[in-house]
């Protein structure tokens, strides 16, 4: 059980860690692990809570409360959306914060005019699961 | 850095904003609330926030509320934007799944989620096209925006990879030169 749970974290933990650009694209790898590999959820359930996490307001990554409920009631529950959402909040909270300092260094203004451009006006990833 | 609103009132537009957000594109919600109805971020700042949040790992929502956050009130700003913005979601969708293994209910979806994506498509068009003109003020701009909406988008590329493809060229494209 601790040791279930221990690995439910984990998969969270580096599962968020690779959400770049949004989360759908992290999908596919999340239903693998929680669904083929640990058979935390059915795959039924696993659309479904993917479709609940939709209906409801925040991040469709949400849906590792449901995940979590599944395999280990509330504190899995609680520890996959601490392992989802903590790491990186933390991880932007540090950078955003020291970017404050670096910001009118040329490379830095450069940098951010480049970057603009490439996520601003990028459109909705491709929906998954397809229609 | 001084705070430019009270923690209080920065944690009641987040959560208001969080828990109207709904059916998709819920990056223009907050462009909405922050930078049109509110004077506390500009469109500029809001654009360096949303990039950040998503070339850093991630879900690109919560490292958004968390940036903003940062932006309007430090740290603490930071950690309360986030929690704003996750914590009332996840009770709900806490409940609904207790619903759904518990009670037997089963999200009847397409309909309603149809109805709540028309309903956002008005919203993220014109937010889309005022950051464009933020975002986008030269040839350059619009060539690399054009690859990614080209990849992205008809050609179903996958996001990251366009990111990673993509980013190099544009920061050489607008590398530091002497004299500009």
């Amino acid at each position: 059980m601790i040791l279930d749970l221990a690995r439910l974290t984990w998969t969270f933990l580096w599962l968020s860690l690779i959400c770049v650009g949004g989360g759908l694209g992290v999908i596919p790898e999340l239903q693998r692990q929680v669904v083929d590999r640990y058979h935390w959820v059915t795959a039924r359930e696993f659309l479904d809570g993917y479709t609940l996490s939709q209906l409801t307001p925040g991040p469709t990554m949400l849906v590792c409360v449901f995940v979590g409920y599944r395999a280990h009631g509330l504190p899995g529950a609680v520890l996959a959306t601490a392992a989802m959402f903590l790491p990186t909040a933390i991880i932007t909270a540090v950078i955003t914060q020291h970017w404050g300092l670096l910001r009118d260094r040329p490379w830095a203004r450069a940098a951010e005019r480049a970057l603009a451009c490439t996520t601003g006006p990028a459109p909705p990833s491709p929906r998954w699961p397809p229609a | 850095m001084s705070d430019r609103v009270r923690l209080s009132r920065l944690v009641q537009v987040f959560a208001w904003t969080g828990l109207t957000s709904l059916g998709g594109g819920r990056t223009a919600y907050f462009y909405d609330a922050l930078v049109m109805r509110r004077p506390w971020i500009t469109s500029r700042e809001f654009i360096q926030d949303l990039t950040i949040s998503q070339l850093l790992p991630g879900p690109s929502f919560s490292n958004l509320g968390v940036a903003l956050g940062v932006r309007l009130a430090g740290g603490r700003g930071g950690a309360w934007g986030a929690l704003a913005i996750l914590v009332p979601g996840a009770l709900i969708l806490l409940a609904l799944t207790w619903l759904y293994f518990h009670v037997g209910f089963t999200p009847k979806t397409t309909s309603a989620m149809h109805g709540m994506g028309a309903a956002v498509v008005g919203l993220v068009f014109v937010t889309t096209g005022r950051m464009i003109r933020t975002a986008v003020r030269d040839l350059r701009g619009l060539l690399i925006s054009a690859a990614i909406f080209l990849l992205v988008g008809p050609l179903h590329v996958n996001t990251a990879l366009v990111i990673v493809l993509v980013v190099p060229v544009s920061l050489w494209l607008y590398r530091p030169r002497s004299g500009s």
